[in-house]
C-alpha cells in the first residue's frame, strides 16, 4: 500500500508540475512586441523632441497617445491571436499564462509611466535601459512557468539593459541596443528558444551576438550616414561679416574662447524677472556643426570622434547646498557636472 | 490533513485512486482548464480510454465541461468543479497519511 501511495504522490506532483509549467509564449506574441518596441526605438525619439513639443506636458500626452497607443494596440493584437491559434490547435489557456499576461501588461504600463515620469523628473538617459529591463524581467518570469528556457532570455535581456548603463554608452547607441533587441532580438528569440532545449548555453549566447552584431553595425552605418563632413573654418572667419553664413559650416572654437551660458530660472520663491549669465572659458578646442546659422546639435572635442549633443554632453547637477554667511547672509551654492567627451 | 487512528481504516475515493483519473485532476487543478487535445497530449493515452475515465469523472459532478461557440469552430473544455477539487483535497490527505504511517 505505502508503495502504491508513494506512486500515487509521485505521479501527482509531476502531473501539478507539467499543469503549472504550461506556460508557452508562441512566436506570434514575440514578433508582434518586438516589432512594436523596435519601431517605437527608432520613432520615438524624432517625434517626441523638444523640436516639435517644446513643453514637459505636451511630450507627456505624446508619449501616453504614441508609445501607450502602440502598446496598446499591440497587446490587443497579441491576445485576440493567441486566443485564436489555441482555439484551432483545440487548446487552451492556461490560468497561470492568463496570470502573466496581465503581468506583462502591467509591466508595459510601468514602463510608459516612468518614461512620462522622466520627462519631468530626468533620468531620461535610463529610459531605453529601463523598458529593456521591464520586458526582461517579463521573460524571466513567463519562464518560471514554462517548459520553455525563457529565463536564460530575460536574463540577457537584463543584462543588455545594464550592461552599457555600467560603461557608459552613448545614449543613442543605447537606442540602437534596444531597437535590435526588440526588433530582431524578440523576432528570432522563438527560433533560439526551440534549440534551446538541446544546448541551453550556446544558443542564448548566439542570440545574444546577433542582437550586439546588429546593434554595433546599425549604430556605425546611422552615426555615419549623419556625421557631419567638410572642412572646418575657424571661429574668427566664421564671424566675419563678409563671410555667408549658409549652408552647412563646421566651426572650430579654441581653446580658452570664453563662451556666455545664460540660465533663466523659474521659480514661486525667487524674484526671475532677469536672465543671469555666466561667463564660462573652454578648456578644449570644440568643432561644432551649423546649419543656415543655427547648431544642428553635433560637435566634437579636439579632432576627437563627432557625436551628438544627445549622446556626448551630459549636464548634472551633484549638490545643491545652503550656508548662512556671517557678512553676506544667505548663499546657495550649485555644483554643476558638464561632461562633453565620450 | 486528518488526524490517524491506529488501525483506523482510511477510506480513498475510488473514482480518484485510479492511476490515469488521479493524473487528468491533477492536471486540471493546476492549469485551470484543458481540452481533450491536451489531455490526451499530456497523458500519453489513447482517444477512447480518456473518453472513458472523462465520462466517469463528469458523471460524478467531478468535472464540468463548458462548450464555447463564437470565432472559429467550437471548442469543449474541462474544468475541475468545486466537487471534485474538494473531493481531490480529501483524497489527497488521505493518501498522505497513509504515505506517512505505512501499515
Amino acid at each position: 500500500m505505502t508503495e502504491t501511495a508513494t506512486d500515487q504522490l509521485a505521479s501527482i506532483r509531476a502531473m501539478l508540475d507539467t499543469g503549472l509549467h504550461s506556460v508557452r509564449l508562441d512566436s506570434h506574441s514575440l514578433i508582434i512586441w518586438g516589432l512594436a518596441g523596435g519601431l517605437l526605438c527608432v520613432i520615438a525619439d524624432i517625434v517626441i523632441s523638444p523640436e516639435y513639443l517644446p513643453v514637459h506636458w505636451q511630450r507627456a500626452l505624446a508619449i501616453l497617445a504614441l508609445v501607450g497607443g502602440l502598446l496598446t494596440i499591440a497587446g490587443i493584437l497579441d491576445y485576440r491571436i493567441t486566443h485564436r491559434r489555441r482555439r484551432e490547435n483545440d487548446e487552451t489557456v492556461s490560468f497561470v499564462q492568463h496570470q502573466l499576461t496581465k503581468v506583462w501588461w502591467l509591466l508595459m504600463s510601468l514602463g510608459v509611466l516612468l518614461t512620462i515620469g522622466m520627462e519631468f523628473f530626468g533620468g531620461g538617459y535610463m529610459s531605453y535601459s529601463m523598458w529593456m529591463f521591464l520586458v526582461g524581467l517579463a521573460l524571466t518570469i513567463h519562464g518560471l512557468f514554462s517548459q520553455q528556457p525563457l529565463k536564460w532570455y530575460g536574463g540577457l535581456f537584463i543584462a543588455l539593459a545594464i550592461g552599457p548603463l555600467l560603461v557608459q554608452v552613448p545614449y543613442e547607441a543605447l537606442r540602437w541596443i534596444a531597437a535590435a533587441a526588440f526588433g530582431i532580438g524578440l523576432p528570432t528569440a522563438g527560433l533560439f528558444v526551440q534549440r534551446s532545449r538541446a544546448s541551453p548555453l550556446i544558443w542564448p549566447l548566439a542570440w545574444c551576438a546577433l542582437v550586439i552584431a546588429a546593434a554595433v553595425g546599425i549604430y556605425t552605418v546611422v552615426n555615419g550616414l549623419h556625421e557631419p563632413k567638410g572642412e572646418v573654418i575657424s571661429l574668427s572667419h566664421y564671424l566675419d561679416s563678409s563671410f555667408r553664413k549658409t549652408g552647412t559650416q563646421l566651426v572650430n572654437i579654441p581653446s580658452g574662447t570664453r563662451i556666455p551660458v545664460n540660465i533663466n530660472i523659474s521659480s514661486d520663491t525667487l524674484d526671475t524677472n532677469s536672465v543671469i549669465e555666466i561667463p564660462i572659458t573652454l578648456s578644449r578646442s570644440l568643432d561644432i556643426a551649423l546649419r543656415e546659422g543655427n547648431p544642428i546639435g553635433w560637435y566634437r572635442l579636439e579632432n576627437g570622434q563627432w557625436q551628438t549633443v544627445k549622446s556626448g554632453l551630459r549636464i548634472r547637477v551633484r549638490d545643491l547646498d545652503s550656508s548662512m554667511d556671517s557678512h553676506k547672509g544667505p548663499v546657495i551654492s550649485l555644483k554643476v557636472d558638464i561632461s562633453a567627451a565620450r | 490533513m486528518q488526524k490517524y487512528e491506529p488501525g483506523a481504516n482510511l477510506e480513498l475515493d475510488s473514482l480518484l485512486h485510479q492511476p490515469v483519473r488521479t493524473k487528468i485532476v491533477a492536471f486540471l487543478i493546476a492549469r485551470g482548464e484543458a481540452t481533450f487535445r491536451e489531455l490526451k497530449n499530456t497523458l500519453h493515452i489513447t482517444d477512447g480510454n480518456l473518453d472513458a475515465h472523462m465520462r466517469k469523472l463528469v458523471a460524478a459532478e467531478y468535472i464540468t465541461t463548458h462548450k464555447q461557440s463564437g470565432q472559429g469552430r467550437p471548442q469543449t473544455t474541462y474544468i475541475l468543479s468545486a466537487k471534485g477539487e474538494s473531493a481531490f483535497r480529501v483524497y489527497l490527505d488521505n493518501l498522505q497519511t497513509l504515505f506517512n504511517h505505512p501499515r
